[in-house]
């Protein structure tokens, strides 16, 4: 593999020191990418652990030195527990975040598991069963995975109105049994994991058509369905749009409507108080991604994941 | 016998592939094709939102809604600001993307530490873009690192001052769309350039090319279908770009910018839910981006499946044409 370079080594002079010199440019700007990213989390949690006087402190006029001042905010501080009290407690601000995960779970978890059992299901149907329609319907598949959700949410919400279901979850979560990206990826994956000989045998041993799926085939799917699962998991935690429009019930509210909620003129002073209910928003991903972000970067790598 | 019995049964067995895929397909209909159906027929009616008009009376007006959206100085912005922000953040992120697929993929390099810096770069595309967009409104404010910065460099000069310029708020909504994603396309062209038959470089290196040409002529052309799917899905979701301008353009605090970094979804929301409530309205924008959106797409898939077979006929006929030159020639 790593044959083919030998041969410019010999021709060239100074061949080394240029390959040095890339290393080291490379890993600058790796370095500062590195930076870049975290930079904006770190600041949200030091902040976080702020009161109001120090967060405030350049536009004081006797604080006139912003150079102390920017680098005061790359430190910590003593009011994190402060801070978190009065977002969570004070009757002035009080957001009922406790209970926004609480509904976040349940609605991205339900979503899930419907949106990952249903498309193996569909995915699985395509690929075991000649039915005539069979082509048709899988290209239909494919056509409708560009169609955005946002185009159409205006008369959803107006539909979901009519049938009676705002203020309810039904419409954030039965939905996801039709997902046509996730349909697309297992489709794929069951072309390389399952093969038709094991079906058959199956049927052989007197298994029903269900009975197969549900003990042979699921067991076979489950890193492709883990993968699936993993950005369903985020990417309904995530929503906000629809969610914001279908919940008005202060206590069915999830995590991305109270954030937007910390947008609102009562927290406008309070800043302390605003980073600590981002960072409590954004604590839950971030250990959900440092367990799984093998799985992630790997599922990414395939390509099946565009949202 | 035994053979048409098996092929019988088998037939049968194919009708549960019907109710296989049944559940889909209803969920379908029900939650997806009833609302974009209902979305074209309301854009052709005066319906006004569900919480005014619980009877839900409307009547047929042709394509008012959509003359009226069209000549609207709040759309024409947000139909400018979307593409604009899109392009500005997207031309980084695929270059950055492309730059760094190469050095992670190059023999000579070797890059260590590669999983650490995948997992940094990819890292904000998974957080929720709510907490991105108010987070980064509360840099801008004053009191806020990047206003401190902007103090520290001169750029403001009064502390309690907040940024106004528009070109400066579609440029932070650009960077953070570049920054929550310039991770994910360079894992995606990484994926892609592995994908690469390793045969291609020993021969080009072989044959005396450098490292810019190899990947000027083999990885770039063909890690060009992946790229193409990455520019697609990227503008149909760029089109559709809402949590994060929505968090700083709008809300009690927003940004003295929020005109310049309206967005159509934005705009949709706006009109069903303020003002007039004019869910026809509301939906004649939706159908123009319904068809904006679609149009781009297909153009796209177009020019660079076309392009990409243009050249590989271009490349067969000269190759037949050397081929037949140097049979000419052993002759």
């Amino acid at each position: 593999m790593a044959n083919y370079g030998q041969a410019g080594q010999s021709m060239k002079g100074g061949y080394h020191a240029r390959i040095i010199a890339m290393k080291v440019l490379v890993y600058i700007v790796c370095i500062i990418l590195t930076i870049l990213a975290l930079l904006p989390f770190v600041i949200m949690v030091f902040t976080a652990s702020k009161n109001r006087l120090e967060i405030n402190s350049n536009s004081l006029e006797w604080a006139p030195d912003i150079k102390n001042s920017l680098v005061v905010s790359l430190l910590p501080s003593k009011s994190f527990f402060t801070n978190g009290k009065y977002l969570l407690t004070s009757p002035q601000l009080n957001l009922p975040f406790a209970r926004g995960f609480l509904n976040s779970f349940i609605i991205a978890a339900g979503a899930t598991i419907l949106s990952v059992y249903f498309s193996a299901l569909t995915a699985y149907g395509f690929a075991v069963y000649r039915f005539k329609l069979n082509k048709v319907l899988y290209t239909f598949i494919m056509a409708i995975q560009m169609i955005p959700s946002q185009v159409t949410v205006i008369s959803f919400v107006e539909l979901m109105f009519k049938w009676g279901l705002t203020d309810s979850y039904i419409p954030l979560i039965i939905p996801a049994i039709a997902a046509p990206s996730t349909v697309f990826f297992l489709r794929q994956y069951m072309s390389s994991a399952l093969s038709i000989e094991m079906v058959e045998a199956g049927r052989i041993d007197g298994a029903g058509e269900f009975g197969i799926f549900n003990r042979l085939v699921l067991p076979i799917l489950k890193p492709g369905m883990a993968t699936m699962a993993i950005f369903a998991m985020v990417t309904n935690w995530n929503n906000y749009l629809l969610p914001s429009m279908l919940l008005s019930h202060q206590d069915m509210q999830t995590v991305p409507m109270l954030v937007a909620k910390l947008n609102g003129n009562k927290y406008s002073t309070e800043f302390g108080a605003i980073y600590f209910g981002l960072t409590i928003s954004a604590a839950p991903l971030v250990i959900f991604y440092l367990v799984l972000s093998k799985y992630i970067i790997a599922g990414v790598a395939l390509g099946g994941v565009k949202e | 016998m035994a053979s048409s019995f098996k092929t019988r049964a088998k037939l049968e067995k194919n009708h549960f592939g019907y109710i296989f895929i049944a559940p889909f397909f209803i969920t379908y209909f029900v939650f997806q094709i009833i609302p974009l159906i209902n979305t074209f027929y309301y854009s052709l009616t005066d319906i006004k939102a569900w919480y005014v008009n619980p009877e839900m009376n409307y009547n047929f007006v042709g394509f008012d809604m959509f003359k009226m959206v069209l000549t609207e100085a709040s759309f024409k912005r947000a139909f400018v600001n979307t593409p604009v922000m899109w392009i500005m953040g997207f031309i980084p992120q695929l270059l950055m993307a492309l730059l760094l697929a190469s050095w992670f993929t190059n023999e000579k390099i070797r890059v260590k530490g590669q999983g650490f810096f995948k997992v940094v770069f990819y890292m904000p595309n998974i957080m929720t873009a709510t907490t991105i967009g108010l987070l980064f409104l509360a840099f801008i404010r004053p009191n806020g690192f990047i206003h401190n910065i902007a103090i520290a460099i001169g750029y403001i000069k009064n502390p309690s001052m907040p940024f106004t310029s528009g070109w400066f708020g579609r440029g932070v909504v650009a960077f953070i769309n570049f920054w929550m994603w310039y991770g994910q396309t360079m894992i995606v062209l990484i994926a892609g350039i592995m994908g690469i038959n390793p045969s291609f470089f020993e021969a080009a290196s072989i044959d005396g090319a450098s490292g810019w040409q190899s990947f000027w002529r083999i990885t770039l052309p063909l890690i060009r279908p992946i790229m193409t799917y990455s520019l697609v899905t990227s503008l149909i979701g760029g089109f559709q770009m809402f949590d994060v301008p929505n968090m700083m353009g709008n809300g009690d605090n927003a940004a003295m910018f929020r005109f310049d970094i309206q967005t159509i979804v934005m705009y949709i929301k706006t009109i069903a839910t303020t003002g007039s409530n004019s869910i026809g309205k509301a939906c004649a924008a939706s159908v123009i981006l319904f068809l904006i959106t679609a149009v781009c797409s297909c153009v796209l898939f177009y020019l660079t499946s076309d392009r990409a077979e243009a050249k590989a006929k271009r490349m067969e006929k000269k190759r037949a044409k050397e081929a037949a030159l140097q049979e000419g020639g052993d002759l």
